[in-house]
């Protein structure tokens, strides 16, 4: 029962799996399944599991993790966060400034490429949490756009 | 030959030079950054010398930490490598000076060619076809002028530009004034020059260049094209040589043109001319790079010869050991640039520690690598981490090897562009030899967005089920996990992927 032999169980529709699993735990999963060998390369994130296993992609969900983010805020605003870490060059919209659907608010420079980040919904900036020429960390907060009611 | 040479970069490249120096028996420095004093490229040299902070500006571009460097190490030559300073003719100079021999161009030979609007007076006056383009822009006004001159769409290109940075598409007049601040921008940092051109934008070309070899003595040949239509924003992402567009009449005559083009440049040392190819078969110049490219181990592979040898070799005055009758072309090679992107994010790059790393090997197949398992991609430089190079005998051959290949390497820790190339190698039309600079654009976006339907009774299935449940189990506290597809959210199957596990006992 359970990992001590190195074997985990699976049910699938119900039904047990009959599998082996490598025991490595870097470098991909390594399924033995009716003879056939397969590597999958699995990454976590909280509530998405994303599996290649021969150049293909399966996406999952988890389900036994309490949904997070888009629920805790109020409907309809966004809060934009550094996808990596790297520096504000210029902030292309002002707080209280109405901004469109995928208009660009920060002009970031990351690995000495410039991307604006951009707005995710129409709505008003209400507020800028960075300085133009300020460096910041991966998943720092950028900016918060309030959804404006009925615009699109 | 040198004694000892400096290595002025870092990453795969500063690791791909030093190899070739120990090949040949010359020491060599490398020189890092605070953010690189774990880098690769200092365990592969003899001497390593700390040349400032992380930031490019004050470390890989600083001229003169950079020739103190050489001086205090007691080197007679340095090798430039690509980006940073390569083709910064003030350096090239600055190195001669000092009596430091720069493997690449005379000074004067940069400063003509890294004049994008000078190098293309010199294919004109050669008669060699150019694109439509503007010289410098020396205002807004002036590149609105030129703008209304050219037409739309256009692009905007740093006059020192390179590798697709400082370059900008611009499809009409309102987003003009927007994309030569940004080019201008990104050109000041990346080259520490501002000055950008207009150039007509021509819809779905080819990108082809021609590999070029010249001693500085009258002895230029060339080392055939190479194809690199598939980018992304002017980067490069996978190359081939040769081009599987050109037939031998098309490839005579644009290989005649470079070669025209560099003879009239006076020019020495590795260089790229790169083209434009139209689907109907018109060329166009586009400029020369006065350097050694990313891409070079593609046409090194397929004439067997070892570029940065050559690069040596000319520097140290020797002319050209080869005559073009001599240079035999075998097979196909193709490059694959693995970068710390993340291909299902718009290519981000996302920098940080490689917990795992394991490359490609077996027949056919080149890993040229800046990285090691334990290594950090730092937020600093170019995101470009390792080269996968992969030949064969022939197209089908080499295709069929790549595929291998990308299976076997595996990069964990970090976001690569590997599932990208793994996902053209299945398209029909990329094996087919069909691609053009819009095929990432044109595919991409829905290839990103593609999942496995599941079935279950596909083994590959499963195993992709058994995989998430157990890394979820792995990676959680909790005894009980449950998985479930997000596109299919019936009873029936989040019953289906549900998994339950014992006890630990």
């Amino acid at each position: 029962m359970g990992e001590k032999d190195g074997s985990l169980r699976v049910h699938l529709a119900g039904e047990p799996l009959a599998f082996d699993l490598g025991g490595h735990r870097t470098g991909g999963v390594s399924i033995i399944l009716g003879g056939r060998s397969f590597e999958a390369q699995v990454s976590l994130e909280e509530r998405r599991i994303t599996v290649e296993v021969d150049g293909r992609r399966y996406l999952f969900e988890r389900s036994d993790v309490p949904e997070v983010g888009a629920a805790r805020r109020p409907q309809g605003d966004a809060e934009v966060l550094a996808p990596m870490p790297g520096k504000v060059i210029k902030l292309l919209v002002l707080p209280g400034e109405e901004v469109r659907a995928n208009q660009g608010v920060v002009l970031f420079e990351a690995m000495k490429m410039q991307n604006e980040i951009r707005s995710p919904l129409a709505g008003r900036l209400v507020a800028i949490a960075v300085r133009e020429g300020q460096a910041v960390e991966s998943r720092d907060r950028l900016f918060t756009v309030k959804g404006e009611p009925g615009e699109k | 030959m040198f004694r000892k040479l400096v290595i002025a970069n870092r990453g795969e490249i500063a690791v791909r030079i030093a190899r070739t120096c120990r090949d040949l028996g010359i020491s060599t420095v490398a020189v890092y950054s605070d953010a690189d004093r774990d880098g690769l490229h200092v365990r592969f040299a003899d001497e390593a010398r700390r040349i400032g902070p992380a930031p490019s500006t004050e470390s890989y571009l600083n001229m003169n930490a950079l020739l103190e460097a050489a001086r205090d190490a007691g080197a007679d030559a340095l090798h430039p490598g690509y980006g940073f300073l390569a083709e910064n003719a003030e350096f090239a100079r600055r190195c001669q000076e000092q009596g430091l021999v720069f493997v690449g161009p005379t000074p004067d030979g940069l400063a003509l060619m890294g004049d994008k609007a000078a190098a293309r007076r010199i294919a004109r006056d050669t008669g060699v076809p150019i694109v439509p383009g503007s010289e410098a822009v020396s205002s807004d006004q002036h590149a609105i002028r030129e703008a209304r001159r050219i037409g739309f769409p256009l692009l905007v290109k740093a006059v020192s530009g390179g590798g697709g940075k400082g370059m900008r598409t611009v499809s009409s007049p309102s987003e003009l004034l927007g994309a030569l601040r940004q080019a201008r921008s990104e050109a000041s940092s990346s080259f520490g020059d501002s000055a950008v051109y207009l150039e007509r934008y021509l819809h779905s070309p080819r990108h082809i260049e021609f590999q070029i070899m010249a001693d500085g003595e009258g002895s230029v040949i060339h080392l055939l094209e190479r194809e690199c239509s598939i980018q992304r924003r002017h980067q490069k992402l996978i190359e081939e040589c040769p081009s599987p567009r050109l037939d031998p009449d098309l490839r005579y005559r644009m290989a005649e043109a470079a070669v025209a083009v560099a003879r009239a440049a006076s020019y020495r040392n590795a260089g790229t001319v790169e083209f434009l190819l139209d689907n109907e078969g018109n060329f166009y110049f586009l400029e020369m790079n006065a350097r050694l490219q990313v891409e070079h181990p593609v046409t090194e592979m397929v004439v067997g010869l070892d570029l940065v040898k050559l690069q040596l070799r000319i520097a140290a005055g020797g002319r050209l050991p080869v005559s073009q009758e001599e240079i035999r072309p075998r097979g196909w090679a193709m490059e694959f640039r693995i970068a710390a992107e993340d291909p299902f994010r718009d290519f981000l790059p996302c920098p940080g520690r490689i917990d795992f790393l394991r490359p490609a090997g077996g027949p056919g197949v080149r890993d040229d690598s800046g990285v090691f398992a334990g290594g950090e991609v730092t937020p600093h430089y170019d995101p470009l981490i390792a080269k996968l190079i992969v030949w064969g005998e022939d197209r089908a051959d080499c295709l069929a090897r790549a595929e291998r290949a990308l299976r076997e390497y595996r990069v964990e820790g970090i976001s690569t562009t590997l599932p990208f190339f793994r996902r053209v190698l299945r398209d029909p039309q990329f094996r087919a030899g069909e691609m053009d600079v819009g095929y990432i654009d044109r595919n991409w976006r829905g290839w990103a967005a593609e999942s496995e339907t599941i079935s279950l009774e596909k083994e590959r299935d499963r195993a992709a089920i058994i995989a998430a449940a157990v890394s979820a189990y792995r990676a959680g506290s909790s005894r009980r996990r449950r998985i479930a597809p997000p596109a299919d959210r019936s009873a029936w199957v989040r019953a289906g992927l549900e998994e339950q596990h014992g006890s630990r006992r």
